[in-house]
């Protein structure tokens, strides 16, 4: 029986917009097993990386806030304790990589010198021995002639080997948990598959568990054990990978999945899902998909679906009550 | 430990990093500038070697001389070798130029870092009191604290560092607001660094280009104010040869002794011009907009 890593128990977090309170997230809970990949899918705006941010406590603040919630990782609440510990925790436990490998890397030093700085700051290795750490996560993560990138500048390195270097240097630390938030979509198609099948390596060798934060369903097949869905900063959908893929239960789940386009059989008009998503605040009762659903019920006007258990998935519709 | 993994790319990394003297002294006002800024220096340093006499060596047989063999520049009212005294005054000019521009380098970086980075009611506050700082006239402020302090160098120092750091704020804080958004800050943020380690190693380094182009721009600045207030009296105190002071000297023999004004002149007016043209191509150079 494997343990959870991470357990996020009713997670809430706000932006704060003149005097009006804008919901994010909203009472989201989902847990992390030791070496799973957790997938997390949904449209812009539906607050992933703002969960993401919240696990790393990185909201700004203002105008951000975490209003409520618990983020529980080995016995400690991270919502709790002190500035320095979380300090400690970042890029040392749990780390991150970010959708922009152009500028995710800070132009004025060497690959090797940023690289060790998490090393040095967090393990206490010595300059001479970080940098050997470096070299040998950046010959792992596959950055060809490793030992003269090393010396080299962010401007020297395409995309994809920047990127490379991302990964590297969140997993420098040997974290147990790595949120990736986006990390293929700023990237070419071919790039994208190396730098999936590079986390997917990574994870399986270093036994790091993975939150892959993405708004692409393919990615999510090609990589997640589990997947969580959003909308409107609410889980709809929680299942894992396969149950999800071969029976969507949620509506806009069932919906995000014809929107894929098929390369085989015949070619027809492309399925979408009809409407556009609403700002944030813009509902404030009832389901948060009603605009949009095929399935609405009077029920979902005004009361909010519960989450629930249908075969192996959670559900946030009514259709299953 | 583990594998290398298959990859497409084998791209020879490109080595760009040479070329920025290169560059910067292909300009030729740059060179200008610099030759200037290396001969004053020079003689600031090696003073005692090159001036044949003390700068307040008197011998007053030979007042007022014209510029001969034996003082090419000549001598003033009190028979000093004015070639000497230049010299000598060099070092005024540039101990004030750079200790009054690093002063306020210091102040207005770290009040401009605070302002932009932490944004919100410490902005407020500091932009306020830069804003009020930059709406006098340096000069006239420069006049006010040294009137207050007591006319001597280092109070001229002191007032000139305390007037000019709000060009520097203001600067600093532009930088740091657009670099604080850059995501390589949100990505030191996720490896655990504290705020001090981001200001100090991550988003100031990324500013230093601007930050020396406005030090080489302001260093003129400080002489010219240096040598406006030692001519009003306020600055360097006799015997000190302020080159400033030798022109206020030299003011009352204008139409017999018009050289004793006339070399500090020359040489405040071609040290400004060295390092303002310097100044323009640092900052061309260091522009990568327009680099070709």
């Amino acid at each position: 029986m494997k343990n959870y890593v991470l357990e996020v128990k009713n997670l809430s977090t706000s932006f704060h917009s003149g005097k009006k309170e804008i919901p994010a997230v909203e009472n989201l809970s989902f847990s992390i097993l030791e070496g799973e990949t957790l997938g997390i899918v949904g449209e812009s705006g539906s607050g992933k990386s703002v969960t993401a941010l919240s696990i790393m406590r990185l909201i700004p603040n203002p105008p951000g806030e975490i209003i409520g919630g618990e983020i529980l990782y080995k016995d400690s609440d991270l919502l709790k304790i002190s500035d320095d510990k979380i300090r400690q925790i970042r890029g040392n436990s749990i780390s991150m990589i970010f959708q922009e490998p152009m500028t995710s890397l800070n132009p004025v030093y060497t690959i090797g010198n940023q690289l060790s700085e998490a090393l040095i700051l967090h393990k206490n290795l010595s300059k001479k021995e970080a940098m050997a750490k470096s070299l040998e996560m950046l010959i792992s993560v596959g950055v060809p002639l490793a030992e003269k990138r090393l010396r080299q500048y962010p401007h020297q390195l395409s995309g994809g080997m920047r990127q490379r270097v991302m990964i590297a240097m969140a997993l420098s630390c040997e974290p147990d948990i790595l949120i990736a938030d986006e990390p293929t979509t700023a990237l070419d198609v071919t790039i994208q598959a190396q730098i999936l099948n590079l986390i997917k390596e990574m994870k399986d060798r270093m036994g790091t568990a993975v939150l892959l934060i993405t708004h692409d369903m393919g990615v999510i097949a090609e990589v997640a054990d589990r997947v969580l869905v959003m909308y409107c900063g609410r889980a709809v959908e929680y299942a894992d990978a396969r149950t999800l893929f071969k029976t969507p239960k949620h509506p806009y789940t069932v919906g995000l999945l014809e929107s894929i386009p098929n390369i085989e059989g015949e070619k027809k008009e492309l399925h979408s899902i009809r409407g556009s998503v609403p700002t944030p605040g813009q509902i404030t009762e009832g389901c948060r998909f009603k605009t949009r659903c095929d399935f609405v019920m009077d029920k979902c006007i005004t009361l909010e679906p519960p989450i629930f258990d249908v075969g192996e998935s959670k559900v946030r519709c009514w259709k299953y009550e | 430990m583990v594998d290398r993994i298959e990859i497409f790319e084998e791209i020879e990394p490109v080595d760009d990093s040479s070329g920025f003297l290169v560059r910067l002294f292909s300009n030729k006002m740059a060179r200008f500038g610099g030759i200037v800024i290396l001969v004053v220096f020079l003689c600031a340093i090696f003073a005692p070697i090159i001036a044949p006499y003390e700068y307040d060596a008197m011998n007053l047989p030979e007042m007022l001389k014209a510029p001969s063999a034996e003082n090419i520049f000549g001598t003033d009212e009190f028979g000093r070798d004015i070639f000497s005294r230049i010299v000598y005054g060099s070092r005024i000019s540039l101990k004030v130029g750079f200790l009054a521009v690093g002063i306020s380098m210091l102040i207005g970086t770290t009040l401009g870092a605070l302002a932009g980075f932490y944004g919100g009611i410490i902005d407020l506050i500091i932009s306020g009191i830069t804003d009020i700082a930059w709406s006098f006239p340096v000069t006239l402020l420069a006049i006010a604290f040294v009137a207050a302090l007591g006319p001597s160098l280092t109070n001229l120092i002191i007032a000139l560092a305390i007037v000019s750091w709000s060009g520097f704020a203001r600067l600093v804080r532009g930088q740091f607001l657009s670099l604080r958004e850059k995501e390589f800050v949100e990505a030191a943020r996720s490896l655990g660094m504290s705020d001090s380690r981001i200001i100090l190693k991550h988003i100031l380094p990324n500013a230093f280009a601007p930050i020396i182009v406005l030090t080489s721009l302001e260093v003129p600045k400080a002489i010219i104010i240096e040598a406006s207030l030692s001519f009003l009296g306020l600055g360097a105190q006799p015997p000190a040869p302020s080159w400033g002071s030798i022109m206020s000297s030299g003011r009352a023999y204008i139409m017999e002794a018009p050289w004793v004004s006339f070399f500090p002149g020359i040489m405040i007016a071609l040290i400004v011009l060295g390092f303002n043209l310097f100044g323009d191509a640092l900052r061309d150079t260091l522009d990568p907009r327009l680099k070709d």
